[in-house]
This record gives structure tokens, C-alpha cells and sequence, in this order.
């Protein structure tokens, strides 16, 4: 199937055309600091909708694969001074790593094994970050990491096209063959069995692929933020990336990126209410899983392209359908 | 050696009451509550409030800490997860993100600075030669009598045949009549019931903490897989073998890779023995 059609073409210029010019139109570089922040997370989001989204497997492991490769990225570069440009592919092969050594023996298995058993393998990795305090820093955290580039514009741009290249790369794997099957096992394991697919093979290859996608997030954070601590491992973070796809519209890859970005600003601006702001994320949650559990971004775009564009049926509406 | 007697079935009886409940509302109800941990801290904030800041004596705090927290799972289950029930998927998400309101609420309202709730005994008793405080010998002896009255009540009781009957077949059993919303309901109570007074025996010994529910509940759902997803006699025994596990590695190797036991433990059970110990339906049996 075509992944894009004319009218996608067109969005897809807008907001690449507002990535290029926001440094230019954002005054400040709050603004464009917490723009650089929503892009990481748009990968996190993206890179989660791939797997989960796609088959219908819930994965709390996405902050394991993110948390850990900022984790490594930061002790390497601090200590040994070890080049971003190693420690890009040195993230993606343990995060692979990861998600065999997690999906291998859950992804098998029917029931609620998986989302259980990656949610478990989160809190305790965050436990371990915490006890093992003499490398991880505990609460702390590490600090001090190289910046990926000099300069605040800079290091956006470069924080940009690789989120562009990554939720590109999704998008176009999702619109693949690799998509179209994974979409059915969500629709129905035992009839793509009985079709002679191997399940259990592209579930994990969709770990493999989302992982890998989440630990290059993960090196960025690192070289972006120059800090890492143990929230990148927390409860919090991984129901964040959740709720930014699901209201993004699960299985839509672009609608979770969008999501991502428009609710940093969000939580952002919710500062003066302390405290109180990661419970509206919660209530937000809450709120999108009763009202419109297809979410907002994709469902709408979806019914722009119908309205405007003439497109009889969209391919992700179908999936997001067979929920 | 003896040491590790008496922490280690300290820590298998709060695991055991909170892993039975989460096992309960499994085996029953099918749903898997995130909300689980919730109770546990909700109790014990409740504790804290009626006897910190009230002033109220211990025994009226904890008991409207226990009836609060049942009501508080009931309200759970008639309004978020009966409206939800379909969809598994949903219900995770949705009872994980009722924890996290909680949690941050918690936060907002007592901030991050931990708690402390006063002990139902006092004074310590010598067990093996250890000397431990008489409310770790308590919390031992009432995990054990509140999970022999379960036990009692669903097999003795018509309403326990009726959960039994759900569990086993929930369609079948509603089409000769059982009520299965007031069997999720009554099952709902009993699992926050069992969730809040592993709270109340716990806190004590613990800290009272907004996020104190969280680890505790992971162990809880990582025993219950060891066990045997919807096994109640998988999951005590499951809670035993990881409470004795986690204790003995904290004291022989180091406590920073106890917590690392029980997802070991996970992945283990999962490649050897996929159905847990105590393999899939024969719940109560």
C-alpha cells in the first residue's frame, strides 16, 4: 500500500518545514529546549507504537531499552570518553539484546506475561540503578556528559533530523509488509498461525526493531540533556510514553511523535501546579482511555484525509479498528 | 541461618497477602489491577492521617483504614474497570494510571518525606535466639490466620462456591444464576482488604511513602507468575520460596540485587515451566 498519499505529502512538508524554521520563530531558548525535549520523547512514543501499537502486546520495557542506553552512553562518555558515534550502535546492539532476552521466553506465551513481565524488569532495573550508587549515581544521577554538538540551535537540529530519520524509518516499516503482518497478529494470532506466519518470530522482531529505535533515543537523552538519572527507568516515564501514543492514536507511528511534542509543552506549562501536574498526566490518561480510547491526532488527520482528500478507507483507521 | 528464618518469613507473609489478592481478582475477575499497589499505600495514609494528624488511637485508625481502602477498591471496580471490563488491554492501563493518580496525589498532598505509623505491639521477642520486634512476629501470625479464613470463606460459604464456580467458568456459571458482578465486587473487597492489612502490619517496620506500593506490588504479580497465574496455593508457596530467596540474598551477597531476585525468578519460571508452579486452572485446588 502507499504510505503516503497527497494530502499526507502536504502535512508532511508543514511540519518539516516548522522543524526547520522553529529555532527562527520560537523566541528564547526555553521554548526551544523543551521543543528539543518532546522530540526525544516523540522517538520513545513512536518507537513504542511499533511494537505495542502494531501487535496489541502492552510493553512497559520501552524506558528498560531507553534507560539503559542513556545510562551506558553516560558512565562511557564520562569515564572513558567514549565517542557518541560508538556509543550509538553500542546502545542499539544492547538494547537488541534486551528485547531478545525479554521477548524470548514471554512473547511465546498468551496472557498478560509480557506486559508483566517487562513492567517487573523496569521497577527493579530502577531499584538497581538506585542500590548500585558508586556507578549509577543513585538518585543523582550522572552529569557531565559531552553535548552531541556545540550550541543550543545546534544540538535542536541535530536532535531533529534524527528524530525525523527514526519515526521515518517506523512509519515506513510500519506501512511494510513487516506492518501489514504485525497489524494482523493483532487482529488474530491463531488465523495468521494457521497462515503459516511464524507470530512469535515478528513479535519479536518488533521488540527488536522498537528497542533498538528506543535505545538511540536513549544515547540522544544523554548527549542532549548531559544528565541522566533514575526517572528515566520510573513508572511515571513509562505510562508517559503510553499515554503520548494513545492519545496520538495507537498504530498511527506519526500520531504518538505529535503527541509527544504537544504534551512536553503541556506538562511544561502545568509547572506553576507542582505536585499536582504528573496527576493531571494520570487524569489525562484516564480521561483519553474513556472518552476516545482511539485517541485524537491520527483519528482526526484520518478524518481530515476523508473529508479533504477524497480517501475512501485508511489503512490505519482499519488496524486502530480491530481493536 | 536463623536470621534468615525469621526476616525471610517476615517478608513471604506481606508478599503472600498482597500476592493472593492480586491472584484473586485474576483468577476471578480476569482482570490484572495495576490498582494493587494503590491499595497498599492508600491504607497505610489513611493509618497515618487517622493517627498522625487526628490523634485518633490505633486500633479506630485501623480500622476505618481497612474499611476506607475497601470502599476505595469497590468504588475501583464499579466504576473504572466494570465500565472496561472487555478490553484487557484497557484495563492494565487504565488501573496502572489510577495508581499513578494516586501516587502523585499522595505526593501533592503529604510531599515525598516518608511517614511513620505506630506499631500494633510493642517490645521485641526472642524467636531461634534473633531477637526481632513482637509486630514482625504479629504481622506473621495474622497473614497466616487472615489467609486460613480465605481459605474458609471460599469453601465454605456460598458466596466463596459462587467465586469458585465464576472462576472456573464464567459463563457457564452465569447462566445458572450466579451473580458475577456481586461476586467481582465481593472479590474486589477481599483483595484491597488483604492489600490494606499488609499495609497496616507492614508500615510499621517500613516507611509510609507516597511510592510504597509499587515495589511491593511487583513482587506481588512476579510471584504470582511464579505461582501459577489465578493459583492461590501457587502464590503462597511462590511468596514463600521468593520471600526466603530475596532475604538470603540480602543477607549473604548484598541487598542491592535482592529486588533482582524475583524477576530472575520470572524469567526462569517462564522458559522451564510457563504455567507456574501451580499450573493454570485449578484455582483453590
Amino acid at each position: 500500500m502507499k504510505p503516503f498519499n497527497k494530502l499526507d505529502i502536504g502535512a508532511l512538508a508543514v511540519l518539516l518545514l516548522f522543524l526547520a524554521v522553529a529555532p527562527y520563530v520560537i523566541s528564547g531558548g526555553y521554548y526551544l529546549r523543551i521543543l528539543t525535549a518532546g522530540l526525544i520523547y516523540a522517538i520513545l512514543a513512536a518507537s513504542w507504537d511499533f511494537m505495542s501499537g502494531l501487535t496489541g502486546r502492552l510493553n512497559f520495557g520501552q524506558g528498560l531499552s531507553f534507560g539503559i542506553a542513556a545510562y551506558i552512553a553516560a558512565y562511557l562518555n564520562l569515564h572513558y570518553d567514549w565517542h557518541p558515534a560508538i556509543l550509538f550502535p553500542l546502545g542499539l546492539v544492547i538494547a537488541v539484546l534486551i528485547a531478545l532476552a525479554i521477548g524470548y521466553p514471554t512473547l511465546r506465551l498468551r496472557g498478560p506475561y509480557f506486559g508483566l513481565a517487562t513492567f517487573a524488569a523496569l521497577i527493579v532495573a530502577q531499584r538497581i540503578v538506585l542500590n548500585l550508587w558508586h556507578i549509577t549515581g543513585a538518585e543523582e544521577g550522572i552529569s557531565g556528559i559531552d553535548a552531541l554538538v556545540r550550541g543550543r540551535v545546534n544540538l535542536y537540529y541535530a536532535v531533529a533530523v534524527i528524530t525525523v530519520i527514526c519515526v521515518g524509518i517506523l512509519y515506513l516499516l510500519s506501512r511494510s509488509s513487516i506492518g501489514v503482518i504485525l497489524r494482523a497478529i493483532k487482529g488474530n494470532e491463531a488465523t495468521c498461525q494457521a497462515a503459516g506466519i511464524n507470530v512469535t518470530y515478528y513479535k519479536i522482531l518488533s521488540l527488536c526493531i522498537s528497542s533498538a529505535i528506543g535505545a538511540i533515543g536513549g544515547v540522544l537523552y544523554a548527549h542532549v540533556h548531559q544528565h541522566v538519572g533514575p526517572e528515566l527507568l520510573s513508572m511515571q516515564l513509562a505510562l508517559g510514553i503510553v499515554t503520548m501514543a494513545y492519545i496520538g492514536g495507537v498504530g498511527s507511528i506519526y500520531g504518538g511523535a505529535i503527541a509527544a511534542v504537544i504534551l512536553t509543552f503541556m506538562i511544561e506549562l502545568l509547572r506553576p501546579f507542582g505536585e499536582w501536574r504528573l496527576a493531571a498526566y494520570a487524569v489525562l490518561l484516564i480521561a483519553i482511555l474513556f472518552l476516545a480510547p482511539k485517541g485524537l491526532i491520527a483519528p482526526w488527520w484520518d478524518w481530515v484525509s476523508k473529508r479533504f482528500g477524497g480517501k475512501t478507507e485508511s489503512f490505519g483507521e482499519q488496524a486502530r479498528d480491530a481493536t | 541461618m536463623a536470621e534468615i528464618l525469621v526476616y525471610g518469613s517476615v517478608t513471604s507473609a506481606i508478599y503472600a497477602l498482597l500476592a493472593v489478592g492480586f491472584t484473586l481478582i485474576f483468577g476471578v475477575a480476569r482482570v490484572v489491577n495495576l490498582g494493587h499497589g494503590a491499595f497498599y499505600a492508600f491504607a497505610a495514609y489513611v493509618a497515618y492521617v487517622c493517627v498522625g494528624e487526628l490523634g485518633m488511637s490505633i486500633y479506630p485508625a485501623f480500622a476505618i483504614a481497612i474499611v476506607a481502602t475497601i470502599c476505595f477498591g469497590m468504588l475501583l471496580e464499579v466504576l473504572v474497570i466494570r465500565p472496561m471490563r472487555d478490553s484487557h488491554l484497557l484495563l492494565i492501563m487504565i488501573t496502572l494510571a489510577v495508581s499513578l493518580l494516586i501516587e502523585q496525589s499522595l505526593v501533592a498532598m503529604f510531599t515525598r518525606e516518608a511517614r511513620n505509623i505506630p506499631p500494633l505491639v510493642n517490645g521485641t521477642v526472642e524467636i531461634f535466639g534473633v531477637s526481632t520486634t513482637a509486630q514482625r512476629v504479629l504481622t506473621v501470625v495474622v497473614s497466616a490466620s487472615l489467609i486460613g479464613l480465605l481459605f474458609l470463606f471460599i469453601q465454605k460459604t456460598k458466596m466463596g462456591l459462587a467465586i469458585l464456580a465464576i472462576s472456573q467458568d464464567a459463563e457457564a456459571a452465569e447462566y445458572v444464576g450466579v451473580p458475577s458482578s456481586r461476586v467481582f465486587l465481593t472479590v474486589m473487597a477481599v483483595s484491597s482488604g488483604l492489600a490494606a492489612s499488609a499495609a497496616l502490619l507492614a508500615s510499621p517496620f517500613l516507611s509510609v511513602e507516597p511510592g510504597m506500593g509499587l515495589v511491593p506490588m511487583v513482587k506481588a504479580f512476579t510471584i504470582v507468575i511464579v505461582g501459577g497465574l489465578g493459583s492461590i496455593p501457587g502464590s503462597i508457596v511462590a511468596a514463600i520460596v521468593i520471600g526466603f530467596l530475596e532475604t538470603f540474598i540480602s543477607f549473604k551477597v548484598s541487598s542491592a540485587w535482592a529486588d533482582a531476585v524475583a524477576v530472575a525468578a520470572v524469567f526462569v519460571t517462564l522458559i522451564v515451566r510457563p504455567a507456574g508452579l501451580f499450573g493454570k486452572r485449578e484455582l483453590f485446588q
